[in-house]
């Protein structure tokens, strides 16, 4: 008994938290520290930071893309990932990327995407995955972004594993 | 009177007219000036006017003059977080001018801008104002995967197509407004099979085919007239 409590108190706990908003939900680090929403975009649902290393996970709402895919007679996965291929080279500075991969989670497909380009400060490497979930009326957009990719994979796995 | 007597009182009265002008002195405090402008920079002599000898709040942003202060008269470390009330605008900045203490704001080196993938994107194609038709460059800046593009000029609107793209970059562009867009078949441009002036619900489907690091072509796969 007095060995386990000896080994919880010196074993770092990795303690999580829950967001849950909007039908959406997922269990993220509790090293982020959560920030004001961007007041220009209603539909930005979270926007949590954290330091050492610096990581940044934003979860937006936004119209289906079913208009648009139907329209073009494919599905909606294929869209985001059309769009996304010529979206993202302008607007992520030297972007590079990295995978691409399909899941179903929860009985909804997802689409991730990562990659790396050069953050603001114009000289660090940022490594960012791209998640974005199609449920009927809506695609929810999960971005987690940070300057070390173990530390990306890690905070992703998390939410990913979590994710209802 | 001797004339010990007489040198004797010749002291103590300058004696007494030097305290007299002492204390008449020392009451002419500041509070004292209230003419505007009646002390002036060339009145006061370099290194009278100490930080120790400014009370707090004793001279306030209005009283400062735009450029009345530059970057030499400030020592290091002499303007403190608490005096900085407000943004400041920073221009002609080098690493130098920038000392941060503490750590940058974690969200500030990330592209946070928000893409909405899955919107059908309408660009409007602006009226020329003239009797020509309106001339319009469509770049990868503004290239969405399913655009639909807004002819406001009733002549028309001719479209080039840019060569800032990817290989293999597709483009399904459909016209979304009532007036007519022009397409060229230009070689080595834009390779369609023919000219196409697409009315309203039209579309045209490309494929982009790079053809050296700074040049390509567009290549139709198909269009439709709906």
């Amino acid at each position: 008994m007095a060995a386990a409590i000896l080994l919880f108190l010196l074993v770092p706990q990795t303690s999580a938290k829950l967001f849950n908003k909007d039908g959406i939900s997922f269990m993220y680090s509790s090293v982020y520290v959560d920030q004001t929403v961007d007041p220009k975009n209603s539909n930005q649902l979270l926007r949590t930071t954290r330091k050492n290393p610096d990581g940044i996970i934003i979860v937006t709402k936004a119209e289906s893309a079913k208009k648009a895919a139907d329209a073009l007679r494919i599905n909606q996965l294929d869209y985001l990932e059309l769009t996304a291929n010529s979206r993202f080279k302008v607007t992520y500075k030297s972007f590079e990327k990295i995978e691409t991969a399909r899941l179903k989670i929860s009985g909804y497909d997802l689409l991730t995407m990562s990659f790396s380009y050069i953050g603001n400060d114009n000289t660090t490497k940022i490594y960012m995955k791209y998640i974005m979930i199609v449920r009927p009326n809506n695609v929810y957009y999960v971005t987690v972004q940070s300057t070390s990719t173990q530390r990306l994979e890690a905070d992703v796995d998390q939410i990913l594993t979590s994710l209802k | 009177m001797n004339t010990k007597l007489l040198d004797r009182l010749a002291v103590y009265a300058i004696g007494l007219i030097s305290v007299l002008m002492i204390v008449l002195a020392l009451n002419h405090t500041a509070s004292a000036l209230s003419c505007n402008n009646c002390v002036t920079g060339g009145d006061i002599v370099t290194g009278t006017v100490k930080a120790s000898d400014l009370g707090s709040n004793s001279v306030g942003s209005s009283e400062v003059a735009t450029s009345s202060i530059g970057s030499s008269e400030l020592s290091s470390n002499s303007v403190g977080n608490s005096e900085l009330v407000d943004d400041i605008t920073l221009t002609t900045l080098t690493a130098q001018d920038i000392q941060v203490s503490g750590t940058l704001v974690a969200s500030s080196i990330f592209n946070t801008d928000f893409l909405n993938l899955g919107s059908a994107v309408v660009t409007d194609i602006p009226d020329s104002g003239d009797i020509a038709a309106a001339e319009f460059t469509l770049d990868s800046a503004q290239a969405y995967a399913f655009l639909g593009l807004n002819c406001l000029d009733a002549d028309g609107c001719n479209v080039t197509l840019a060569e800032d793209f990817n290989d293999g970059d597709v483009m399904h562009v459909y016209n979304a407004g009532t007036n007519t867009v022009n397409f060229a078949d230009t070689s080595g441009v834009s390779e369609l099979a023919g000219p196409f002036a697409m009315g309203e619900w039209d579309t045209l489907q490309l494929i982009f085919r790079q053809d050296d690091v700074s040049s390509g072509r567009w290549l139709e796969t198909s269009r439709s007239d709906n």
